[in-house]
């Protein structure tokens, strides 16, 4: 832990400090964008998770966000139906993204590439359904309301109190993040890596590549159902219209925009997914298609994303810094 | 007994549209690559291009048939040319993410040009025929005849043409093929105008049989990767049996149980079968 | 007991028989090759024995194991390493990061060791690093210097050695090199010649593959030689070359073809 707190700490203590003042930051711009970074903390959640399975092992799985509706679906209902207390019920729920994920996971991960993607299409499909028709369950299209709010103490987190709102939002995106840059750095990390690198050299190199797909499959499902269940219970209402194919390609086209494989690239892609069309709005009635393509031309031209251009950049400093030592 | 029939009759019906979706499929995964996901679209595509010919101009099937097939070919080559082929060596989301594109145009065109309204086609082969204990209509007829006309052709065309066979050559090896002289980019072109004529002939097949609007196509999509995915990777024949097999379920547990939760038969079956035959029923690659 | 036995080996693709029923064996600490013309079955010989592909037909065995259509990565504990045609590495790490990956099946820390970072993770890592860089130490000709630029930007030869030294790390009884000097000019295949011989005498069994006549004769001990996925002979460099089948089928594939028939 020390070592990590030496060569990351500062970095974190600087997220922590910026998350204290970020309410004040916004308050600036008008109250009106708070809503808009309650959702980008929350959203963070899922595209950091989409980052681990994504960025990290280098699977293509469609069915990511319904992790997220599941999330919101199983702490909402274990809440409401069941009066749990609310950290109980986000864990629960939590719990049974991480398990449908690794079912899904179970099923499909022995199927390579696009056959694994088109795979978990069809789950996410196949969940989409099944939320839309167990109406006894889940209230089918109209989805569940009166979603438990969290509280400590005394204290509730009402929705209209968005500072607290961004405190918890972005205090769980900051733990999210803590714990992917820990399994990354790490031994699990590595065999991860290996295996979105080549996974065929990865097996032969004595990783048990199906079981570590599986292990970065239930974690990331994990999480995202984590980011659902605060989703649910911020909205006090859900529906089944996360589990479709168009949030999913957002979601990951969130993460390419801000930078697969890095740790601050799925905070910029949700701050691109949920920012960007409110701040095009301002521009007039095409701003969907406008942010369509800004994603396309993200995907052509800048394949690495946001983060991408700063590392070319730091590269690119260094170089010339190191011509100049060098005299040439 | 009859009952029992009847459901399998349906099923027969309905398995043969799940053949032809999941054969066309196949094609453009097999020799591209390519996630495909516009399939269910231009089926439906294939629906509104007969329902246009019998409601607006002759009230003759066999033309909107035609024109069902011109439509799906011309669409095919064009999506390919101008959409897939900028993005083959740009890795699987960029593919993913064109595909929808292409997907989300599709949608808004039929949604502007025909209205979003569930659209019904009338029949024109309503005629009801009884064959032994039950009754069936000749539209229902002709759809499963058409295809196994299909069928029969596309394995004839895989087997005995020269161009089948090129194809089959690029599917094992692009490079080898180019090398021997097949044209890599031509075997491209045809097959993605065979795998979207394929969908359209499908979608014009059951117009008179089933409604349809322009946001309903990803239903069609899933069931045919279901298809494909349980099938067989790379098997074409393996993707048509699978099709009627997954119909024929399909009807009878609808039939038999609860309708509406029929559609997670297909991934019972998919599961199941995953589970125990990783490469599906009849693949040949280990996927 | 043989280090690896293998009896009856088949693998077809379809009608193809690309391995036709192999037997062959090498001891403990030996220099042992494989050559053919190309197409005979080394590549699919190594896939199959490192359970890349299934057998479909005969056995393997390891240390008198039956390890036949293991999958790879037991095959890997076992202590069978291997590198692959072509330069496969993990492109986007440095040759450091690629050996250190080669530390994994030797190693233990898991999850809750990444979450919570125990004395003895902790420990681990700081030994898996120091094993990866004997690796490349051992393994040498500017790897080591090389050892912290991403290998996408390494010339094919240094990418080959950092194979190598990703299989070594793997702490293996037994290396399978498959063409590694492919793509070397004489200066480096002559160093290459010396690695090998190297490795050889750390204890660890090469099985070679090779397509450069010299180099393979020059080293090993043993030869086996493939042809149309038959064994056609197996012996000393001095026997090998003196055998009439196996120079036919390098010069004339026509007269190997007929007297193989059946």
């Amino acid at each position: 832990m020390r070592s990590f707190m030496r060569k990351k700490g500062f970095a974190y203590l600087v997220g922590v400090a910026l998350v204290a003042v970020l309410p004040h930051l916004i308050g600036l711009a008008g109250s009106a964008w708070m809503h808009t970074f309650v959702i980008v903390g929350v959203y963070g959640i899922l595209t950091v998770s989409l980052n681990l399975i994504r960025g990290y092992t280098g699977q293509i799985c469609i069915s990511h966000v319904a992790m997220y509706g599941i999330g919101a679906y199983g702490s909402a209902l274990v809440g409401i139906k069941l009066g749990v207390n609310f950290w109980l019920a986000l864990l629960i729920g939590a719990l049974m993204a991480g398990m449908v994920g690794l079912f899904i996971g179970w099923v499909s991960l022995g199927l390579r590439g696009v056959y694994f993607a088109i795979t978990t299409l069809a789950f996410l499909r196949l969940i989409g359904a099944i939320l839309t028709n167990w109406i006894g369950l889940t209230g089918g299209e109209v989805g569940l309301y009166g979603v438990p709010r969290p509280s400590i103490g005394g204290f509730v987190f009402e929705p209209t109190n968005r500072v607290a709102w961004i405190y918890l939002a972005f205090g769980f995106l900051i733990l999210s993040v803590f714990i992917v840059d820990r399994i990354v750095n790490s031994r699990m990390g590595r065999a991860l890596i290996a295996i979105r690198e080549d996974e065929d050299l990865a097996k032969s190199t004595g990783i048990n590549t199906f079981n570590y797909k599986m292990i970065s499959m239930g974690i990331s499902s994990f999480l995202a159902g984590i980011g659902g269940g605060l989703y649910g219970a911020y909205m006090g209402t859900i529906t089944p219209a996360d589990c479709a194919v168009i949030p999913s390609v957002m979601a990951m086209a969130g993460l390419v925009m801000g930078g697969q494989g890095t740790m601050l690239g799925p905070i910029i892609g949700s701050v691109f997914v949920n920012l960007l069309p409110e701040l095009l709005r301002l521009t007039g009635e095409y701003y969907f298609i406008m942010f369509g393509v800004i994603m396309i031309l993200f995907i052509i031209f800048l394949p690495r994303g946001v983060m991408g251009v700063i590392a070319s950049l730091r590269a690119r400093l260094r170089a010339r810094t190191s011509i100049k030592e060098v005299g040439v | 007994m009859e009952m029992f029939l009847v459901f399998v009759g349906n099923g027969v019906v309905i398995g043969s549209i799940y053949a032809m979706l999941a054969m066309g499929l196949s094609f453009t995964f097999s020799i591209m690559r390519l996630v495909n996901f516009a399939h269910g679209e231009i089926y439906v595509l294939g629906s509104y291009m007969a329902w246009v010919v019998i409601t607006k101009f002759v009230a003759n099937f066999w033309l909107g048939l035609l024109l069902a097939i011109v439509v799906g070919a011309v669409l095919g080559y064009i999506i390919e040319r101008f959409a897939y082929r900028t993005v083959y060596q740009a890795g699987y989301l960029s593919q993913f993410l064109v595909s929808l594109g292409v997907v989300v145009i599709l949608q808004e065109a039929m949604r502007v040009g025909f209205s979003g309204l569930t659209q019904t086609c009338p029949t024109l082969f309503p005629t009801v025929r009884v064959i032994g204990k039950f009754a069936v209509t000749d539209q229902r007829l002709i759809v499963v005849g058409m295809t196994i006309l299909i069928v029969a052709g596309i394995f004839l065309f895989f087997n005995r043409t020269k161009m089948g066979k090129a194809m089959r050559a690029t599917r094992g090896s692009p490079l080898a093929a180019g090398m021997v002289g097949i044209s890599v980019p031509r075997m491209r072109s045809v097959a993605f105008m065979g795998c979207a004529a394929l969908a359209t002939v499908a979608g014009a097949l059951l117009a008179p049989i089933f409604s349809f609007q322009p946001f309903i196509g990803m239903r069609y999509t899933v069931v045919a990767i279901i298809v494909i995915v349980a099938g067989g990777i790379g098997s074409i024949g393996g993707a048509a049996i699978a099709g009627y097999a997954l119909g024929i379920i399909e009807s009878l547990f609808a039939g038999y149980l609860l309708g509406q939760w029929t559609f997670s038969v297909g991934f019972f079956i998919l599961i199941v079968v995953l589970k125990f035959r990783p490469q599906g029923l009849f693949g040949k690659e280990r996927a | 007991m043989r280090l690896i036995e293998a009896n009856n080996l088949t693998k077809r693709f379809g009608g193809l028989v690309a391995v036709n029923n192999v037997d062959f064996y090498i001891d403990e600490g030996e220099l042992f090759g494989l050559i053919g013309p190309n197409g005979s079955g080394k590549t699919v010989m190594f896939n199959t024995i490192t359970g890349i592909y299934k057998s479909d037909g005969g056995k393997v065995a390891f240390s008198g194991e039956d390890i036949t259509d293991l999958p790879p990565h037991k095959i890997n504990a076992k202590g069978i390493g291997r590198t692959f045609q072509g330069s496969k590495v993990f492109l986007s790490l440095t040759p450091l990061q690629n050996v250190m990956v080669g530390r994994h099946c030797r190693t233990k820390s898991h999850l809750g060791s990444a979450l919570v970072r125990t004395g003895f993770s902790r420990r681990e890592d700081r030994e898996t690093e120091e094993k990866a860089m004997h690796a490349l130490e051992l393994v040498g000709m500017g790897l080591v210097e090389a050892k912290d630029i991403p290998v996408m930007a390494l010339t094919y030869v240094m990418r080959s050695l950092t194979g190598i030294a990703i299989a070594l790390s793997t702490d293996p009884k037994i290396i399978f090199l498959d063409e590694p000097i492919a793509g070397m000019n004489p200066t480096e295949i002559t160093q290459a010649m010396e690695l090998i011989k190297r490795i050889r005498d750390t204890g660890i069994t090469v099985f070679l593959v090779e397509h450069n006549m010299k180099a393979i004769m020059g080293i090993c001990e043993r030869i086996m030689v493939l042809n149309m996925g038959y064994k056609i002979a197996e012996g000393t460099p001095q026997e090998i070359s003196q055998n009439e089948e196996v120079v036919q089928a390098y010069l004339g594939r026509e007269y190997g073809a007929e007297t193989k028939q059946g």
